[in-house]
């Protein structure tokens, strides 16, 4: 594959005279729009394609012959979305189908920026996927009740939740009960478990860190109000069964510790990726003469997009830098875009394109503590170094673990970094390491854990249960 | 003990008072919070003030009886809800049990307890903010010509704040206000005076116990932000230059007031969040049922505006107020007319 960044067009998007960045953030301020103004706006008419009848989806479910029938929770259609949470559904998907059970996933049919109210309607639509083809659209009313019979026949169905976004929790919690299942399994993606929203950016723009409900930053946020309820549901159904929490990463444990308040049966940390890579060693002192910048995935502003954006078009870069974007979907900036989507069936798909275009450095700069952080991983193990920042939670813990990249406190700092030979010197020890092996072993997701949760079924590895006032 | 606050608001301004009296109430739901309302319901518009996040409500009828058409007439909205000020206040002090009173201008809302200010009243009469507790930099130019000059211009402390304790010296001070504020609550810059605001200079100089409040975290807005900084500590407490955020004034809603908080706020992107948040607040209070830019004194009774001039002439001219008792009627013999014929109307 021809590299995308070797042929740049010097095409202007902007300067960083004067602040930008402040007119950028006051921008974004302006456009914000109150919680309820967004769900009215993400409401839409939909004619259900495929209505199941009680009975058709009886009959499908009735179907499956496999061991268990996994039950898993999503907020959207994880087959073409591409994204970290839509990733981990499809390899879980992969594993539990490999294990000879089936797979059951449950969105809503009408996506919402929170949690469902129960005056949004009583009896919600829910979008069923079983082993990976869309069956149709049914009422939570008829889904219970097929669950409900399932059950009575003694089919085994553990619930493994993986976001609740759009959902109603407490007929996620009679979803659970219908099941006889023993509690659940609850991934920590992000902290919508805490807060709606599940990034802790106040006003989506800054980190939070979930503070106390009743202070002023969480008063005074677009999200304060609905939180308020929010908290108070998370927590009626954290104690109407027993929740055996899958945290990706440990920093992400001991944030949602510290802040949740909620009570759980058990917590594992399971990462989604096991990294093998080599250890750094010195640099053989040439200067690299070219750079290479990327971007991974959709930009967002909490995965610091506007940065890179700016660094992009930082006439102070352009002699040495070249900056491209990688992802499913082309950005709204003149920078160069490499597509890229990364699914199941193809999860090497950035890992090789970065490789293909010989990347040197990968430019992870959230605004609050990533989980994980697949990308991170995909760089890593293309032999790219990653740039980061204190705050970037899991990214930073893995940079610093492995030392592929370097981790930057502000930044003025990222700035002077890509100017002063430090990222020279960066990106020589990187190539000294070009052609060391590099593994990245995927997890196969809750598929270990699923017997904690499925009926006369011991608690799996023996980690003492940790209840968390 | 009680503590009475008291705001003066047109109905144009309810959404606004609204916020004031909610975030009053969320931080003091012991306080006796009163509307002071110069104007009248529009046509077809029947607000249930019980249903109001205010406990009581007077109107400038209430405070000045049968000489209000006149009165009123000779101020512009401005002029006339501040000139009020001194009788409520007056009034307020008269309730059975009321202690102390502290007035909150309609577009302030309030973040964390005023419990300090209650305090200062134990050993204090008065308690004001100036606009400016630390001088600007001397190569500062702008932020000195619309700060400090706009203070030696304006006043140095802004009276959409006030405290004052129910004692004797209090209530001299109330009675002097009133008695100011009756006749002189004018925008006349050009002799010094500027509405009730610039008479308060003079606290210092006529009354005991007048205690200045240099606590950055009170009464912060845009004339005060090129030296203070807003941001939220680990608890999620909102800190001005370190301290509470006690409550901030959000002047002039709209382009005035998002130009002079662009200028001086700057970087502080936390207070451009905050404005974020009263423009929501103020459009979730908006009432439908009150026309834009309502006031009942601001028109003939026909409908026409009424001048600036035509305010100034009247309050200036004892013989029209005796010829024209009732200035805002129209028709044959008014005062309507006598503008007419001299082409002020």
């Amino acid at each position: 594959m021809p590299n995308a960044l070797d042929n740049t067009s010097g095409e202007d998007v902007g300067s960083l005279h004067g602040r930008p960045d402040v007119e950028a953030e006051l921008r974004a301020l302006m456009a914000l729009k109150p919680l309820e103004t967004r769900v009215a706006d993400w409401r839409r008419r939909h004619g259900p394609s495929t209505f199941l009848e009680p009975a058709s989806l009886m009959r499908n479910l009735a179907a499956t012959a496999g061991r268990r029938l996994v039950l898993c929770l999503g907020h959207d259609d994880y087959r073409s979305v591409r994204g970290g949470v839509q990733f981990c559904i499809q390899r879980e998907e992969q594993a539990v189908r490999a294990a000879g059970d089936n797979y059951l996933n449950i969105r809503p049919a009408q996506p919402l920026p929170r949690l469902a109210h129960l005056s949004d309607a009583e009896d919600p639509a829910v979008v069923l996927t079983l082993d990976g083809e869309e069956i149709g659209i049914c009422a939570i009313s008829t889904l219970l009740a097929s669950i409900e019979s399932l059950a009575l026949s003694g089919r085994r169905m553990p619930v493994v939740i993986h976001h609740l976004l759009g959902h109603n929790p407490e007929q996620t919690a009679a979803l659970i009960t219908a099941t006889r299942s023993e509690g659940c399994l609850f991934w920590l993606h992000d902290f919508f478990s805490i807060c709606p929203s599940f990034t802790l950016q106040r006003n989506d723009r800054a980190f939070c860190d979930a503070p106390p409900i009743r202070s002023n930053a969480c008063t005074l946020c677009l999200y304060g109000s609905e939180r308020k309820s929010h908290a108070a549901r998370m927590a009626a159904f954290f104690n109407s069964h027993p929740v055996t929490l899958l945290s990706p990463s440990q920093g992400t444990l001991d944030l949602w510790r510290k802040r949740a308040g909620l009570p759980v049966r058990a917590a594992h940390v399971v990462p989604h990726v096991t990294l093998t890579v080599p250890s750094v060693t010195a640099a053989d002192g040439s200067i690299p003469h070219t750079i290479r910048v990327a971007f991974l995935g959709t930009p967002g502003t909490h995965k610091g997009w506007p940065l890179f954006a700016r660094l992009a078009a930082d006439e102070r870069l352009s002699p040495q830098y070249r900056f491209a974007v990688f992802s499913s979907t082309r950005p709204k900036a003149m920078i160069r875009h490499v597509p890229v989507a990364v699914t199941a069936q193809n999860p090497d798909a950035m890992t090789q394109a970065l490789q293909q275009n010989g990347i040197d450095l990968v430019l992870i700069w959230p605004s609050w503590p990533e989980t994980f952080s697949l990308t991170t991983h995909e760089a890593i193990c293309a032999g790219c170094f990653v740039v980061t920042n204190p705050g970037a939670g899991h990214v930073a813990a893995v940079v610093e673990r492995t030392g592929h990249g370097t981790v930057l406190q502000s930044e003025a700092d990222l700035v002077s970094f890509l100017l002063d030979g430090r990222a020279e010197r960066l990106v020589a020890t990187r190539r000294a390491l070009a052609g060391a092996e590099r593994t990245a072993r995927l997890s196969d997701m809750a598929a270990p854990y699923l017997d904690a949760v499925t009926p006369s079924a011991p608690v799996q590895d023996g980690v003492a249960p940790i209840m968390v006032p | 003990m009680t503590v009475h606050a008291f705001t003066s608001f047109t109905y144009s301004y309810l959404d606004r008072a609204r916020v004031l009296a909610r975030t009053l109430r969320a931080q003091h739901p012991d306080w006796v919070i009163w509307a002071v309302l110069t104007d009248c319901e529009p046509p077809d518009y029947q607000l249930d003030w019980t249903a109001e996040p205010f406990d009581r409500m007077i109107t400038v009828v209430d405070l000045f009886g049968d000489d209000t058409e006149a009165w009123v007439f000779g101020h512009d909205i401005v002029e006339a809800c501040t000139a009020v000020k001194g009788r409520a206040l007056f009034r307020i002090m008269d309730e059975p049990g009321c202690e102390k009173v502290i007035y909150f201008d309609p577009d302030i809302a309030v973040f964390n307890p005023l419990t300090p200010v209650v305090d200062l009243l134990d050993d204090n009469e008065i308690v004001l903010t100036p606009h400016q507790v630390d001088p600007e930099s001397s190569t500062a130019r702008r932020a000195i010509i619309d700060n400090e000059i706009a203070a030696l211009q304006y006043g140095s402390f802004n009276l959409g704040f006030i405290a004052v304790r129910n004692s004797d010296e209090g209530r001299r001070f109330a009675t002097w206000w009133a008695d100011r504020l009756q006749d002189w609550c004018h925008d006349r810059l050009d002799i010094g005076v500027f509405v009730d605001q610039k008479w308060c200079n003079l606290l210092p100089c006529f009354f005991d116990g007048v205690h200045v409040l240099r606590d950055p975290g009170y009464n912060v807005a845009s004339w005060n932000l090129s030296k203070r900084v807003l941001r939220y500590d680990t608890d999620g407490n909102a800190l001005v230059n370190g301290r509470l955020l006690r409550f901030y004034h959000f002047t002039k809603l709209g382009p005035i007031g998002d130009a002079m908080t662009r200028r001086y706020a700057a970087d502080n992107i936390e207070v451009h969040e905050l404005w974020w948040w009263y423009r929501q607040q103020v459009i979730a209070s908006h009432d439908p049922g009150v026309p834009k830019g309502w006031w009942h004194y601001g028109r003939f009774d026909n409908g026409d505006p009424i001048p600036k001039l035509a305010r100034e002439t009247y309050r200036s001219r004892r013989d029209l107020r005796i010829m024209f008792p009732e200035p805002r009627r129209t028709g044959g013999g008014s005062f309507h007319a006598w503008l007419r014929q001299r082409g002020m109307q």
